[in-house]
C-alpha cells in the first residue's frame, strides 16, 4: 500500500542547532503510526514541521508529501485545508470560545479531499462534549479539552491527523480512553500520526512505531515487532519481557 | 444653549468618538495594533468626501461611499506593507510605522487638498430640528443613529458569525488559528480595512459639523485611544458607552469651563478610572 504521508530527509534546525536530522517516515491509508522517544528527542519538532507549524522560526529542509504532493513550502493554514491537520501539544483550543464555537470555527473547503465530520459526527465520537457544548473551553477538564481539540481537527476533514502527546496531563484512566477513541477513528479509515510519551499505551493502539533519539530515527517496525524489541523493552517498557 | 440641547450636542460628539473607536477596538483586540494613523484616516474620510462633493459635484450621500472605498484601498496598501510586522506582533515597530504613515498621509493630504479650512456641505447639517426645547441638526441625529447601528452590526458579527469567530480566534492566538485553517494575515487585513473604513465614515459624518483642515486627526486619535483604554481592550459595548459618556462629559464641561481644558479634564478622568479599575470598564 502506498504512503499517504511521506516524510523524506527532513531536517529542522533553530540557528546552528539541529533538532530533527534526516528523518524518513511514512503513514499509509488507515494506519496509526506512533512516534516515541525521550524528552527532547525532537518528536514535537518533527510533527510540527510536518504540519508546517511552529511558534518559533525553524529552518526546514527535505520533503513532506501528502498523497504524492510536496507540501513543505505550504503554510500551516493551507496544509490544514489540504487535510494535514495537527493537534499540538498543550493548548489546542481557543479558551475564550465555547465548545460549539471551537467546532463551528473550522469549515473545510467544498473540495476538501478528506472525510468530513459534521458537528453531530464529532458529538457522536465524543458524546460527553454534547452536554458541554455551550461551556467555555477554559472551564473544561484536561480530557474534555483534548476531545475538543481532536474534534475541531476532525471538523477540518483530515486525511492525516497528527496528534502531539494527546495524553499529556491526563489521568491514566483517561489516557487509554483518548487513545481508544483515536484507534476507533483509524478503524473507520482515518490515518493518524501520533506522538506519545507513554510507549506502552502507544503500542496498545498503534500499527507501527518509530523511535526517535536526538532528532534521528533509531528504530522502527510494527507494533508487535517493537513490543518484542529488546531496546524498546529496556528503555520504555520497564525491562525485558514487559 | 439649554441643558437638553447640550445633552444632544454631547451625545452627537460622543457618538463621533464611538464611531472612531469601534474600528480601533476591534483592531487592537484582534491584532494588538495601535494605529497612530487612525486620525489621519478620519481626516481623509472627511476630505475625500469634501473633494467628491465640491470637485465632482457628487451629492453628499454618494460622496461618502466614494470616500470609504478610497480609504479602504489605501488601508489595503498600508496593511500589506505591515503584514510581516503584524504577524510577528512587533508592536513597537508597528506603532512607529503607523505614526510615520500618519505624518505621510497628513503631508500628502496637504499637498492634494491644500491648507485652507473647508466645509463639507451636508443637507443634514442644514436641517434644524427641535425637540422639547432642544435645538439640534439632522447631522447630529445621523451621527448618533449611525454609531448605534454600526455598534449593533459589529457586536452581531463578532459574536454570532464565523467571521467574528475567526477574528476572536486570531485575537486569542494567531498561531493556533492557523491550525483551524485560518489565514491570520488575511484576518488582520480585513480587520485593518474595517477599522480604516469606520474612521473614514466617522470623518465623513462628523466633519460637516465644523470646518476641516488636513491637520485634524491627532486630537481625535488621542481621544479615541482614551475611549478604547477606558472601555477596556476589546470591549465593544464599553466603547459605545465610554464614547457617549466622554462626549457628554466634554459638552457639560464646556458649559462651565473653557473648552480648551476639556481634553486635559478627560485625561484626568482616565487617570482616575485606571487607578481604580486598571482593566477599564471591562469585566475581569
Amino acid at each position: 500500500m502506498s504512503a499517504l504521508l511521506q516524510v523524506a530527509d527532513l531536517r529542522v534546525g533553530y540557528g546552528h542547532s539541529v533538532a530533527v536530522d534526516r528523518v524518513d517516515l511514512d503513514v499509509r491509508e488507515g494506519e496509526l503510526v506512533a512516534v516515541a522517544g525521550a524528552n527532547g528527542a525532537g518528536k514535537s519538532t518533527l510533527v510540527n514541521a510536518v504540519a508546517g507549524w511552529s511558534r518559533g522560526r525553524p529552518t526546514v529542509t527535505g520533503a513532506v508529501r501528502l498523497a504524492g504532493r510536496d507540501v513543505v513550502r505550504i503554510p500551516a493554514h493551507r496544509r490544514t485545508g489540504l487535510g494535514l491537520v495537527l493537534v499540538p501539544e498543550g493548548k489546542g483550543v481557543f479558551d475564550g470560545m465555547t465548545v460549539d464555537e471551537n467546532l463551528r470555527l473550522v469549515r473545510p473547503a467544498k473540495d476538501a479531499p478528506g472525510r468530513r465530520y459534521g458537528i453531530d459526527d464529532v458529538y457522536g465520537v465524543f458524546p460527553q462534549l454534547r452536554d458541554r457544548a455551550t461551556a467555555r473551553c477554559s472551564t473544561l477538564s484536561g480530557g474534555e479539552r483534548q476531545m475538543v481539540a481532536i474534534g475541531r481537527a476532525l471538523r477540518a476533514a483530515p486525511r492525516v491527523l497528527i496528534l502531539d502527546e494527546p495524553s499529556v496531563g491526563l489521568a491514566p484512566r483517561l489516557v487509554m480512553q483518548v487513545l481508544e477513541h483515536i484507534r476507533r477513528l483509524v478503524d473507520d479509515g482515518l490515518s493518524v500520526l501520533l506522538v506519545e510519551q507513554n510507549v506502552r499505551a502507544a503500542l496498545e493502539v498503534a500499527d507501527r512505531l518509530y523511535l526517535l533519539d536526538q532528532g534521528r530515527v533509531s528504530g522502527s517496525g510494527s507494533a508487535a515487532e517493537m513490543r518484542d524489541d529488546e531496546r524498546v523493552a529496556r528503555a520504555y517498557l520497564g525491562g525485558l519481557g514487559a | 444653549m439649554n441643558v437638553v440641547s447640550q445633552l444632544v450636542n454631547g451625545l452627537a460628539l460622543g457618538a463621533g468618538y464611538a464611531l472612531l473607536a469601534v474600528g480601533w477596538t476591534v483592531l487592537l483586540s484582534a491584532a494588538r495594533l495601535v494605529n497612530f494613523a487612525h486620525g489621519q484616516l478620519y481626516m481623509l474620510g472627511a476630505f475625500v468626501t469634501w473633494f467628491a462633493t465640491t470637485r465632482f459635484g457628487l451629492p453628499y450621500l454618494v460622496a461618502i461611499p466614494v470616500a470609504l472605498v478610497a480609504v479602504a484601498a489605501l488601508a489595503v496598501v498600508l496593511q500589506l506593507l505591515m503584514t510581516r510586522l503584524t504577524l510577528d506582533q512587533n508592536i513597537v515597530s508597528l506603532m512607529l510605522v503607523t505614526l510615520a504613515f500618519g505624518y505621510l498621509l497628513q503631508g500628502g493630504a496637504g499637498l492634494i487638498f491644500g491648507g485652507d479650512p473647508q466645509i463639507i456641505d451636508s443637507p443634514f447639517q442644514r436641517q434644524d430640528l427641535s425637540l422639547g426645547g432642544a435645538r439640534f441638526t439632522g447631522q447630529d441625529v445621523v451621527i448618533i443613529v449611525l454609531a448605534l447601528v454600526l455598534y449593533a452590526v459589529a457586536f452581531y458579527v463578532l459574536g454570532r458569525t464565523n467571521v467574528g469567530r475567526m477574528v476572536r480566534g486570531v485575537a486569542e492566538d494567531p498561531k493556533l488559528a492557523q491550525l483551524y485553517g485560518i489565514d491570520a494575515g488575511r484576518v488582520y487585513l480585513v480587520v485593518f480595512v474595517f477599522s480604516a473604513v469606520c474612521a473614514a465614515l466617522a470623518g465623513a459624518v462628523v466633519a460637516p459639523r465644523s470646518p476641516i483642515l488636513t491637520s485634524i486627526g491627532f486630537e481625535e486619535v488621542i481621544i479615541t485611544f482614551l475611549v478604547v483604554v477606558l472601555a477596556g481592550i476589546g470591549n465593544l459595548i464599553g466603547g459605545l458607552v465610554v464614547g457617549m459618556g466622554l462626549g457628554l462629559f466634554t459638552a457639560v464641561f464646556g458649559t462651565y469651563f473653557p473648552p480648551a481644558y476639556s481634553t486635559a479634564a478627560a485625561f484626568v478622568l482616565l487617570l482616575v478610572v485606571l487607578v481604580v479599575r486598571p482593566q477599564g470598564l471591562k469585566a475581569r
